[in-house]
Parts: C-alpha cells; sequence; structure tokens
C-alpha cells in the first residue's frame, strides 16, 4: 500500500464516520492517530456530545473485534478480564475453564472509565501496556491489535475515581471532545430528529492492513531537527517551574513523534511536519502535566499552558 | 556501494549553495576593501593598511556564512521542499518504500532548484554601484590630491607633544650648609674668576652684520614732570625724643667735632 492509498482509505473512513458523526473532524483524526500508533486514547468532554459514538462507529468500520465497558462502582476487575468456571463435561467431570471477559476484544471502549474503582481501573493496566492479561497463575496475550478507546467526563466528580497519573500516562492521547458549532448541531437536530434511514456501515479496513497501516507510521521519516524539537517541547515541560509541577514523561517524548508520524499518514505526507508536532503536543502532553498552584490561580488550562510550551 | 542519486543530489545541491555563499562573501569583502581603501587614500593612511581589516572582515563573514550553509536554508528558498529536505537529508542512507518515495519526490522538486535563486541581484546590484562609486572617488581623490587629514605629519605632532610636567626642584639645593659645595648655586669657581681677568676681544667690523656707521638719531621722548609742586622739610621726631636728655649734650659735641674734622 502506498501513502497516497492510506490516504484515500482514511479519507473514506472519515467520510463514513461522518455519516454518523457530525463535525469532531480533530477528535475523529487523533482518534485514528492512537489507532495507527497502536495505543490508548481517552476522550474527555461533556456528556452527550457523542463520544462513545465516535468510538462506536470507528469500530464498525474496523473489522475487529469490538467489545465494550461500562464502568460503574460496583464493576469488579474480573468482569474485565474475566475469570475461571467450572465447566461440567459430558462425561459429568467438572473442569475449571477460563471465561475471557471484555478485554479479550482488539477494540476495547471503556465507557466512562473514571466511574470505576482504582482496582478495575488498575486491572487494565497490565492489558494496556503488556498487552496480556493476568488471572490466578496463567497469563493470557491478547490479540493484536490492541487499543482502549476510553471516554470520561469532566464534570459530575461525585462517586468517580480520577485515574491515577500512572494510569493516565498509559493512554498515548488525551482527547477533548468540544461541543459542536451552531451549523453543526443544526444539522445533528436535522438527522436525529427526522425518519431519515440509518445510514449502514460496512467495515473498511482489515485486521491486517489495520497492522501494516501501523508498521507504515512507524516508518514515516522525520528530520533530526523536528525530532529534537518534540524532545524540546517535553523536557521544556520539566523546566517552566512557575506554570507546571511536574512536566512530561519521556514516554510523552515517544507518544509526540509517534502521533506526529501517524498525522503525517492520515494527511498523505511521507514526512513530519513541525505543524503536526505542535498539533499532536496538545492531546499527547494535556494528561501528562500537572499544573501548579500559580497556573490554577491565574485560571489557567493544561492547554494554555502547552501553548506557552510551543511559543 | 554506489552513492543513491538522492545522496548525489544533496552534495551538489550543498557545493552549489556553497559556492553561490563564497561568492557572495567576496562581493561583501571587496566592497569593505574598497571603501576601506578610500579611507586609506583620504587619511594618507600607508594603503595596504586597508588590507588588513578586510582580511579579518573576509575571515570572519565567510566563516558565518558558510556555516549557515544547511538544508534549511535550502528550504527556506523552495518553500516545496518545506522538511522534506531536511527529511531527506537526515535519513536518505535508510531504506523503506516511504522514504524511498519521498526520496523520488524530493529529487523530482530539485530539479526546479537554479543555483540563480540564491543570487540576490538587488543586493548584488547596490554592491557593484557602491564598487565603481567607490572605485571614481579613489581615482579623483588620488589625482585631485584631496586629502583631509595628513596621517606621517599628525603622527609627528603627537610624537613631538609634551603633556604638561611638574618643576623638576631639586629639594637639597633649597637648604644652605656651611658645608656645601656652592658651585651648583653660583657656578663654576674657575668660571666665575674669569670676571676679574682682561678679556682681549676685538670687534672685526667686516664680520658683523652690524654697521657702526649707520647710526640712527636718538629717538626723542617726552618726559612727564613727576616732581611735586611743595617740598617741605621736616624734622624727624624720634630724632630729638628719643635721645636722653643728658646724652643730649654729648651728642650735640660729637657731631660738631665730626665737622670740625
Amino acid at each position: 500500500m502506498k501513502i497516497e492509498e492510506a490516504k484515500k482509505t482514511f479519507d473514506y473512513i472519515f467520510s463514513e464516520l461522518n455519516k454518523v458523526i457530525v463535525g469532531q473532524t480533530e477528535v475523529l483524526k487523533e482518534v485514528s492517530c492512537a489507532v495507527l500508533a497502536d495505543s490508548h486514547a481517552l476522550l474527555e468532554g461533556y456528556p452527550g456530545l457523542a463520544k462513545t459514538l465516535a468510538i462506536k462507529t470507528l469500530a464498525q468500520l474496523l473489522d475487529l473485534k469490538f467489545s465494550r465497558i461500562q464502568n460503574t462502582p460496583d464493576l469488579m476487575p474480573s468482569d474485565v478480564t474475566g475469570t475461571y468456571i467450572i465447566e461440567e463435561t459430558t462425561a459429568g467431570k467438572r473442569n475449571f475453564k477460563f471465561q475471557p471477559g471484555p478485554i479479550f476484544a482488539n477494540v476495547v471502549l471503556a465507557d466512562e472509565i473514571n466511574r470505576a474503582t482504582p482496582k478495575t481501573q488498575s486491572a487494565m493496566l497490565e492489558a494496556m501496556q503488556e498487552h496480556q492479561v493476568t488471572v490466578g497463575n496463567t497469563t493470557f496475550k491478547l490479540d493484536e491489535p490492541f487499543f482502549v478507546l476510553a471516554t470520561q467526563n469532566p464534570i459530575e466528580q461525585e462517586g468517580t475515581y480520577p485515574l491515577p497519573e500512572a494510569q493516565a500516562d498509559r493512554f498515548l492521547l488525551k482527547i477533548r471532545v468540544d461541543y459542536p458549532t451552531f451549523d453543526e448541531e443544526v444539522e445533528i437536530v436535522n438527522r436525529f430528529t427526522e425518519d431519515a434511514k440509518k445510514a449502514t456501515l460496512k467495515p473498511v479496513l482489515s485486521k491486517d492492513s489495520l497492522q501494516y497501516l501501523q508498521h507504515m507510521t512507524r516508518l514515516i521519516p522525520i528530520a533530526n531537527d523536528l525530532k529534537k524539537y518534540a524532545v524540546q517541547l517535553v523536557t521544556s515541560s520539566r523546566q517552566k517551574k512557575n506554570l507546571i509541577e511536574y512536566g512530561a514523561s519521556p514516554r510523552a517524548s515517544i507518544g509526540l513523534v509517534l502521533a506526529s508520524k501517524a498525522r503525517a499518514l492520515i494527511e498523505g505526507r511521507k514526512y513530519v511536519s513541525k505543524d503536526d508536532i505542535n498539533k499532536m503536543a496538545f492531546p499527547v502532553m494535556r494528561h501528562r502535566i500537572v499544573l501548579s498552584f500559580e497556573a490554577e490561580r491565574q485560571g489557567m488550562h493544561a492547554d494554555d499552558v502547552i501553548k506557552t510550551l510551543i511559543k | 556501494m554506489p552513492v543513491k542519486p538522492i545522496g548525489q543530489a544533496l552534495r551538489e545541491a550543498k557545493r552549489a549553495v556553497m559556492q553561490v555563499v563564497l561568492f557572495n562573501s567576496f562581493i561583501d569583502t571587496l566592497v569593505v576593501f574598497m571603501l576601506l581603501l578610500l579611507g586609506c587614500t583620504l587619511l594618507t593612511f600607508p594603503r595596504w593598511y586597508a588590507l588588513v581589516p578586510a582580511a579579518v572582515y573576509a575571515f570572519m563573514h565567510t566563516y558565518g556564512n558558510v556555516k549557515e550553509v544547511s538544508f534549511s536554508s535550502i528550504e527556506a528558498k523552495f518553500p516545496a521542499l518545506k522538511e522534506q529536505l531536511i527529511t531527506v537529508a537526515d535519513n536518505w542512507k535508510e531504506q523503506n518504500e516511504i522514504i524511498d518515495a519521498l526520496n523520488q519526490e524530493v529529487l523530482q522538486k530539485m530539479r526546479e532548484i537554479r543555483t540563480s535563486s540564491f543570487l540576490n541581484f538587488g543586493k548584488l546590484t547596490r554592491e557593484v554601484a557602491v564598487m565603481a562609486i567607490v572605485s571614481f572617488i579613489i581615482i579623483g581623490s588620488a589625482a585631485f590630491n584631496v586629502q583631509f587629514l595628513d596621517f606621517k605629519k599628525a603622527v609627528n605632532e603627537i610624537r613631538e607633544f609634551k603633556p604638561f610636567q611638574e618643576y623638576d626642584i631639586n629639594e637639597e639645593l633649597l637648604q644652605y650648609e656651611e658645608s656645601q659645595n656652592l658651585s651648583e648655586i653660583l657656578g663654576n669657581k674657575s668660571i666665575t674668576e674669569l670676571g676679574a681677568q682682561q678679556l682681549n676681544l676685538e670687534l672685526n667690523p667686516l664680520k658683523s652684520d652690524v654697521d657702526i656707521g649707520k647710526v640712527n638719531p636718538p629717538e626723542e621722548r617726552q618726559f612727564r614732570e613727576v616732581a611735586p609742586s611743595e617740598i617741605k622739610a621736616t624734622t624727624d621726631v624720634s630724632f630729638e625724643e628719643q635721645i636722653p636728655k643728658q646724652y643730649q649734650r654729648i651728642v650735640k659735641t660729637y657731631f660738631k667735632e665730626i665737622t670740625k674734622s
């Protein structure tokens, strides 16, 4: 597959997604970047902004095994990873058999992840990082490709368990889902209040094709100067002590370069540009920095601080 | 292993840009040298004095310009190659389908690069014009001997100039002692004795510029009367009063006897 063909494929995917999702082009692009980088994404936005719908629709376009975990405070780790159940054979003999949980899929939608208890959240840690699950004494490899696309909303903090920094760091991108524009909202109203025919989506990308695109992403070359620029952007977050209490880890540098490569591929470019790095710096770094009291006192958000780093 | 076409193209591009940069530096240096030469001509400095600062300028300017030659500077001239040329330059030794495709694309675009596009014709025209004008001024000033300052004369004046000095007085000379050798104050004793001897001097009027026979008449001068209009004699009071009465007769007698002798 050539770069031009890859671009055509993504253009088609986006056009199919637009049959269901109105607007949110940037969100869809960033989710695709996470998929191409073979990593996980956390979508944060207010309720009703089609976060879950976007992920479900994307999963439909990928010919992959999809599962959904609706996180609640009473969700147990075994509900995610799976557990051993007693199975009776035809001969009447009883055996323990592993019943895989919803984590055993290629695309896992962890809806409202901050509603799960820390114990359940951390059960997903190993799966996200190692692409394997350990239950009892047995470790099970997860099928590749594997990525978790989680959602959470920034309000309704009562009864939620915000993701600890260590777990948030496992997500390559934290994608902010904003309100649609006025025209987009009118289109949403038209689409969902009229008796229109429901869009039928067919899988566009097979597992092999997706894995090949993930391989292509890593082949995209990047100039040394731009690589240094990306690393400098991340390291500068550790030096800006007046605004940032804790800066981003080297994992952010890796993520930034990889996500920039993925963006270049989506846009049909054979090289990474500075613009890719600047755009991907927001979703890569916004959940990896802890703002200082001074920044919070000034009413700054993580994105405002990242803007100062890019300048 | 043969060098890839993209590798050759990158080398050629860099070489071409380097040549243009060296040419530009040479022209810049020439302008600076001409201006310095004009300065030396007008201030009558030795002309080779212009060579030293021109050589220093040439070295620093060329070094700075050569240091700035990079693929980024080529990209700045050709926006179509933006970020592609540096990517290719950093990865041309790697081999994969994407890099190969990018190399081909960049190679295609590099064919459109003209060396002349690195020449700033506006700047070049201005510099040639400056050189022409300065050359005419140098020739003109040499022909009409125009000088703002005579350098040699100024240097000599500076050499001869002595700043204010304090009087160097030997403090010992200000103190008199019996045993002191007075020759430093009064001069050589043998010379002072000359004053008592007769000098046999003879003036030869033929060897002298002074014409004794030609004497001008004395200059008449009007003197102002300074004598007081009234003269009166008074006796000194102290003479009378300070001699005690019993001695006054003796003194009178003394003066009478003196006048007799």
